[in-house]
C-alpha cells in the first residue's frame, strides 16, 4: 500500500546545490520525496522552511530512483 | 542561423496562488508571447492547460513538473516527438454520467483533433483525493489509494502502446464556500492544484512517461461575478481537452543512453523565468548553479516567500512579464541589460 503524506519541516540554509541535497536527505527520513518546495527563509536562524509530500511505500511497482545528482 | 536554439524555461508553480497563472490556464498568453521570441519554450501543464481552451505552440514542450525537476537537475533529457499514443485512467470514484462525459471528450479529441488515444482503464478502487492547505497557504493533497492509480497505469502501458498518460480523478465537491468564491473571483489559491501535481508526479516518477491530470467535478452553479482568469474552467463538463492536446506532443523523457542529437538537456537552457517569490523549488536550485539566466517577475505575486536573494541566487529582477520578454530579447541578442539603462557606469578596475 502506498501512502502520501504532507510534511512541514526546516533545514539549515546552504548554497543552492548543497541545500537541495540536504533537503532530499532530510525528507528521506519521512519517506520518498515526491514534491517539495522551500516556502520561506528565516535569515536570523539561517533556516529554510519546507513543505513536501512524501510517499510511504510498502508493496508497489518499484519506484525507479534517479541516480546521483549530476552537476550541470 | 549560426547559433544554437535559444531555449527558455517558463515556470509558474501550481497551487501557490500566483496572481498570474494561478487560475485556469491564465499564463497561456505569457507562454504564447515568449514562444514568439525563443526557439524552444519548455513549460508545464499549469501554464498551458486552460480546461476546454488550449493553444498549440509548435516550439513549446509540455513537461510535467516532476520530469521538469529531473530535467533541470541534468538527470533526464527531453526527446521531442511528433505524437504520443495516450492512455486514459479514470478514477473508479467518478459517477457513471460524469465518466461518460469524459469518455465523450476523449472520443471528441480523436474525431475532431485526430489525437491518438489507445484505451481507457478504470482504477480498481476509488482514489479518494483529499485536499489540504499548508501553513504557507499553498494547496497540497493526498490520495488514499495511490497504489490503485499506479496499477492502472502499469496495466495501460503493459497492455497497450500508450506512451503518455492522462489521469482523471474525482475531486471532492465540498470545497469551502470561501475558498471557492475567492478562486472564482480571481483572488484565492487554486484548491485543487496541489494534489493534481501530486497525482502526475507519482505517475512520472514511477513510469518515466509524460503525464497530466484533469479533475472530475460536478458542474458549479452559474456565477455572475466570475473572474476572466477562472472562466476557462466553467465552459464545459470536463477539464480534459487541454490535457490530451498537451500530452499528444509532450516530449518523452530520456533517462538512459543512448541519447540522440535532437534531445534537449539542461545545459542548453538559456533563460528561466519565474515569479520573484517562488524561487524555492528544485528546478530553480538546479538551474541557478548553471549558466542559465534566471529572470524573476515581481508583479506575479504568490503565497511563497522565497526570493533569489534569500537563497543566494543570482537573478535579473523585472517588474512584469512584458519586461521579462524584453530581457529575453536582449539576452538572446547578446545585449547586457545595463546598456539599456540611461545610467551606465564606467568599466571597473579589478583590485
Amino acid at each position: 500500500m502506498l501512502k502520501t503524506e504532507l510534511i512541514h519541516t526546516e533545514v539549515d540554509l546552504a548554497p543552492p546545490a548543497e541545500l537541495q541535497r540536504s533537503i532530499l536527505t532530510h525528507l528521506q527520513s519521512w519517506g520518498d520525496p515526491l514534491r517539495w518546495a522551500i516556502t520561506a527563509v528565516d535569515p536570523t536562524r539561517q533556516k529554510a522552511q519546507i513543505e513536501a509530500v512524501v510517499t510511504l511505500d510498502s508493496s508497489l511497482p518499484k519506484v525507479i530512483r534517479p541516480t546521483e545528482i549530476r552537476t550541470i | 542561423m549560426s547559433q544554437r536554439p535559444y531555449t527558455v524555461v517558463l515556470v509558474i508553480p501550481t497551487g501557490i496562488g500566483a496572481t498570474i497563472g494561478g487560475f485556469a490556464g491564465d499564463a497561456l498568453p505569457i507562454a504564447r508571447a515568449i514562444a514568439q521570441i525563443s526557439d524552444r519554450l519548455i513549460t508545464h501543464p499549469n501554464v498551458l492547460n486552460g480546461a476546454q481552451l488550449y493553444w498549440p505552440l509548435p516550439n513549446a514542450y509540455y513537461v510535467e513538473g516532476y520530469g521538469l525537476d529531473q530535467f533541470a537537475a541534468g538527470r533526464w533529457g527531453l526527446r521531442p516527438v511528433h505524437q504520443n499514443p495516450i492512455g486514459l485512467v479514470l478514477d473508479q470514484g467518478i459517477e457513471p454520467d460524469l465518466q461518460l462525459r469524459h469518455l465523450q471528450v476523449a472520443d471528441a479529441t480523436r474525431a475532431t483533433l485526430g489525437l491518438h488515444l489507445t484505451d481507457y482503464i478504470v482504477t480498481d478502487a476509488p482514489l479518494h483525493v483529499e485536499l489540504r492547505t499548508a501553513a504557507s497557504g499553498a494547496t497540497w493533497g493526498t490520495l488514499q489509494h495511490a497504489d490503485s492509480l499506479l496499477r492502472a497505469v502499469d496495466k495501460l502501458i503493459s497492455q497497450t502502446e500508450a506512451r503518455a498518460i492522462a489521469v482523471v480523478a474525482r475531486f471532492p465537491d465540498n470545497l469551502s464556500d470561501q475558498a471557492l468564491q475567492l478562486y472564482r473571483s480571481g483572488q484565492g489559491v487554486d484548491p485543487l492544484a496541489g494534489v493534481e501535481a501530486v497525482i502526475s508526479h507519482l505517475v512520472v516518477r514511477t513510469f518515466h512517461l509524460p503525464c497530466a491530470h484533469a479533475p472530475a467535478l460536478s458542474p458549479l452553479p452559474l456565477e455572475a461575478d466570475l473572474s476572466p482568469r477562472a472562466a476557462a474552467e466553467e465552459l464545459g463538463y470536463t477539464f480534459l481537452p487541454c490535457v490530451l492536446v498537451g500530452l499528444s506532443r509532450a516530449p518523452q523523457f530520456v533517462t538512459q543512453p543512448p541519447t540522440q542529437s535532437t534531445d534537449i538537456w539542461a545545459d542548453q537552457v538559456d533563460a528561466l523565468i519565474l515569479p520573484e517569490t517562488a524561487c524555492g523549488g528544485s528546478l530553480t536550485l538546479s538551474l541557478s548553479t548553471s549558466r542559465t539566466q534566471v529572470i524573476t517577475v515581481q508583479q506575479n505575486q504568490t503565497r511563497m516567500k522565497v526570493s533569489p536573494d534569500d537563497l543566494g541566487i543570482s537573478a535579473l529582477r523585472v517588474n512584469s512579464y512584458l519586461e521579462a520578454i524584453g530581457a529575453i530579447a536582449a539576452h538572446r541578442a547578446g545585449v547586457a541589460p545595463a546598456a539599456l539603462h540611461p545610467d551606465l557606469s564606467r568599466i571597473r578596475s579589478l583590485p
